[in-house]
């Protein structure tokens, strides 16, 4: 009886808390102790790669800066008939964003949303002032306390440093900040404007100098964003760089209408169609011209895809390069690697160690001395060819070109990458007991027929590793074809860095990165359907 | 024994509070023997702090990210000539006043006493450099039509036999082939702007193209002759002169044809060392120090004074020799040279970039 008592109370724990409650709360303290273990993994995840990769992606597509610069002219281009020049208009517009803020006084400015038919955009604001009409005419808000207290704010904050080592910093960071608000620009400075705040108590209504303030660092902005835009610009024609370089110069000196004559008087290529239609191009805040690009293709006048002009066709011709390269060297490693692992997991342990340590040395070797050594080894005048014209199976003259073109870049890549495809097959073979080839040969079969239908398919899951691991490094190599690819070893992943680096095309270093990408998680689909990743085995 | 622990504790506390008032500037620039030229002339000299050299590869993506991020770890930057004038109108450089430089030992200004049009209000006059064909000494012993001695011969692998040392990019080799094709040097540009200019150049590098050997990195083209692989390579000619001034080695240049670039020194903007970094500036641009540089590497300083400190106190290398026979910019180097268009290659680098790939690869 008291036994059944007992089973329908709740049972109560040492403190007399019902056990359901307790393991619950138990349970829920060992789950946030599980989250907190993993939040810094996470965060680092976050960090590092879904952030970065999220701004490739933004970066692939986006058109915005070009679109800030002239939101005038992009509205009124969509009437142009796109083959005669332009009419007056478009040029009086196109000077006016090069010669105006206005367009960093137009409240949600989104490009082309601007109202073109509203008078005060049109509005020249007065060179030597005074500021404050001309402002306020082209958006009323800059009349009001509020628009500017968000701005005060800032200098607010930076002074709340005062009298530390870090304020000359804090100080020095928000002016770019400043202009960071009122700009798209992170590196504009504005230092007139940040002090005119300072002395502007936060109350009173707005006064000329914080026009006359905010008027001369958009000045100083505008020509920061004229210069990036003109290094986008070029991009899509070569030959803007200078053209606004001197246009730039000599827009200072025109003082009125009619602009097209000016225009072209300033630089004759105004006269020419060919920039304008590239203007048209660039009209849109998003764009796929990166994309079209990295296949060697563009948009005409008409938003027609077409292939670039022969001579710049390159990039079609370096993925598939890049893709053989890495077939390549993905089945050049398998080959290697599938007998040296077989002797690695069959041998008496202390012969398979010293197998191992000469499998990990190159592995531990800098990747840099491994490169230079087969330079040294594969070089026209290197020890191969050497060898082999000593020996007579050569003849001086036509010592074989190994080395800074394709065939090196694939040898070289093979050697480095082999450890990647030998580590995860010998871990698999490793777990192979002797005896079921033995066991496949007692019961009939030929040693070929044992290997090929006993042994090989249960090895298959390293081989999937190795294979996966190896492509995947091999795709996005850059380094080693760099410094012996030569003439025809280059890959993709060398154009990548060269837009990242030297031609500063962040657009299409992110646009052909995120190819690269989508190509990797392609393949890698592919492979779940042909032979299932939870038959991946990587150790 | 207990005492003097603490006092050595307290002193290295001391030490530690004190350190951080000298300020430290960062400078990046290409390591090698140029950076080694730059420690020992500018920063070994230097009595404004103390600047530290690290090594970069070029390119402007490292600058735009820290300057665009404010995140900034370097306050100088040395920059080619193409840099220096895109990194100053997308903003990633201070402008830097011009009145504050040294002037030429006559009254001339820094920038009327630079030896070619300083672009902007960023750039600090540094050095020149140039690409240049350079062989080894022999050979051509016995070659029927002796040694080459023009930008010309360079291209005629008939009559000058052997494979050709070239770089990866485009730059300077339009220009190279132009001449050797028999463009003055002064109309050089002018061929490049005009229709069918660049196919001209391509098509006079056709004619080596099956003789050429790829180099990237600046080592290399040495190599490339030291082995024999080559008979005839373009390098920088502060690499050529390494070599011969330092190593001894064997080598003759021709510098018919060379193509010279530009150097600058830049401040990333932003930086909270700005003062510094100027004080820095200021002194690296002093036509003592312009002419310093020159004491341990071949490069030539930009300013014409800096070229005359070197001239009238020859020998002036470190290791006692005459320096100005291997000065790209001065004497028989000149008589037949192309100063690089930074202009023209940030319109149509890209473009001829993108070309010159495609021709390497086919």
């Amino acid at each position: 009886m008291a036994v059944a008592n007992a089973s329908s109370a709740p049972i109560l724990t040492a403190d007399g808390i019902p056990l359901r409650v307790s393991l619950k709360r138990s349970m829920r303290r060992s789950k946030l102790w599980a989250l907190i273990l993993v939040l810094p993994a996470f965060l680092f995840l976050l960090i590092v790669f879904i952030l970065p990769i999220g701004n490739l992606l933004i970066r692939s597509v986006d058109d915005s800066m070009v679109n800030y610069q002239f939101p005038l002219t992009f509205s009124l281009i969509e009437n142009w008939d796109r083959q005669s020049l332009p009419e007056e208009v478009l040029f009086e517009a196109l000077y006016l964003d090069f010669t105006t803020v206005n367009k960093f006084f137009i409240a949600n400015n989104a490009g082309a949303s601007v109202d073109s038919s509203d008078a005060g955009w049109w509005l020249k604001i007065p060179a030597k002032g005074p500021y404050k009409n001309a402002i306020v005419k082209i958006n009323p808000k800059w009349g009001e306390t509020d628009t500017w207290y968000p701005l005060k704010q800032l200098v607010d904050d930076a002074h709340r440093y005062d009298g530390t080592k870090a304020a000359k910093k804090k100080i020095q960071r928000a002016t770019f900040d400043l202009c960071s608000e009122l700009t798209p620009l992170t590196n504009a400075r504005c230092s007139k404007l940040f002090a005119a705040l300072e002395k502007w108590d936060g109350e009173s209504v707005p006064g000329e100098p914080l026009f006359a303030a905010i008027y001369k660092d958009l000045n100083s902005a505008q020509k920061i964003m004229t210069g990036k835009s003109s290094t986008r610009m070029n991009y899509e024609k070569p030959g803007w760089k200078g053209l606004i370089r001197t246009s730039v110069r000599a827009f200072k000196k025109i003082d009125g209408p009619p602009y097209q004559e000016a225009l072209i008087k300033a630089d004759k290529r105004w006269g020419e169609v060919g920039f304008w239609q590239s203007l048209v191009l660039m009209k849109d805040p998003r764009t796929m011209g990166y994309y079209l690009n990295s296949f060697d293709r563009r948009f005409d006048v008409d938003k027609n895809i077409t292939l670039q002009p022969e001579e710049r066709r390159v990039y079609v011709m370096l993925w598939w390069r890049t893709l053989l390269i890495s077939l390549i060297v993905t089945v050049g490693c398998l080959l290697l690697a599938y007998p040296v692992a077989h002797l690695l997991a069959t041998l008496p342990l202390r012969y398979s160690n010293l197998l191992m340590i000469c499998v990990l040395m190159p592995f531990w070797t800098s990747l840099l001395v491994r490169i230079v050594a087969w330079m040294v080894m594969l070089q026209q005048q290197g020890v191969i060819n050497d060898t082999l014209v000593w020996t007579h199976l050569l003849s001086d003259e036509n010592r074989l070109p190994m080395m800074y073109n394709f065939t090196g870049t694939v040898i070289v890549m093979i050697q480095i990458l082999l450890p990647f495809m030998i580590l995860p097959i010998y871990s698999v073979m490793k777990t192979i007991p002797p005896s079921y080839m033995r066991a496949a040969q007692n019961l009939g079969a030929s040693p070929s027929l044992a290997f090929l239908r006993v042994y090989m398919p249960q090895t298959l899951p390293g081989i999937g590793a190795g294979v996966i691991l190896v492509f995947i490094v091999a795709i996005g190599y850059y380094i080693t074809p760099d410094l012996v690819g030569g003439k025809d070893g280059k890959m993709i992943g060398n154009m990548i860095a060269y837009h990242m680096q030297k031609s500063l095309n962040w657009g299409l270093a992110a646009a052909m990165g995120t190819v690269l990408l989508g190509g990797i998680l392609v393949l890698y689909w592919i492979y779940d359907k042909l032979v299932g990743i939870d038959n991946l085995k990587m150790g | 024994m207990r005492k003097s622990l603490q006092f050595a504790l307290a002193a290295a506390l001391g030490a530690v509070i004190v350190l951080p008032a000298q300020a430290e500037i960062t400078v990046a620039s290409w390591g090698g023997a140029y950076t080694m030229s730059q420690q020992k002339a500018y920063a070994d000299t230097f009595t404004g702090g103390t600047a530290t050299f690290v090594n970069y590869n070029g390119g402007l993506g490292e600058v735009r990210t820290q300057v665009e991020s404010g995140n900034i770890q370097w306050d100088i930057v040395d920059v080619l000539p193409h840099e220096a004038r895109v990194g100053c109108d997308e903003g990633l450089f201070e402008e830097l006043p011009r009145d504050v430089f040294t002037p030429a030992p006559d009254g001339t200004s820094m920038d009327d006493d630079t030896m070619v049009a300083v672009p902007n209000d960023c750039v600090v006059p540094q050095i020149f450099w140039s690409y240049v064909p350079f062989y080894k000494n022999g050979t051509f012993d016995g070659n029927p039509a002796g040694n080459p001695s023009t930008i010309g011969d360079f291209f005629d692998v008939a009559k000058f036999p052997g494979k050709r040392g070239i770089h990866t990019w485009a730059n300077a080799l339009i220009e190279m082939a132009l001449v050797a094709d028999g463009v003055a040097v002064a109309d050089v540009y002018d061929v490049m702007s005009s229709d069918g200019g660049i196919d001209r150049a391509f098509a006079k590098l056709d004619t080596i193209k099956d003789h050429v050997v790829f180099w990237s990195s600046g080592a290399k083209p040495l190599e490339l002759i030291e082995s024999g692989e080559v008979s005839i390579a373009l390098a920088y000619n502060g690499r050529i002169g390494a070599a011969m001034l330092t190593e001894g080695a064997d080598y003759v240049v021709n510098w018919d044809g060379q193509v010279l670039e530009e150097e600058w020194l830049v401040m990333l903007k932003g930086t909270s060392n700005y003062d510094e970094a100027l004080a820095f500036l200021i002194h690296a641009s002093a036509p003592e120090q312009q002419a310093g540089q020159a004491r341990w590497i071949n490069y030539g300083p930009m300013r014409a004074s800096g070229l005359e400190i070197i001239a009238a106190n020859e020998p002036f290398f470190n290791t006692g020799v005459d320096i100005m026979p291997h000065m790209p910019n001065a004497g028989a180097a000149m008589a037949n040279a192309v100063f690089a268009n930074p202009d023209w290659w940030a319109d149509n680098g890209d473009a001829i970039s993108e070309r010159f790939t495609a021709w390497m690869g086919q």
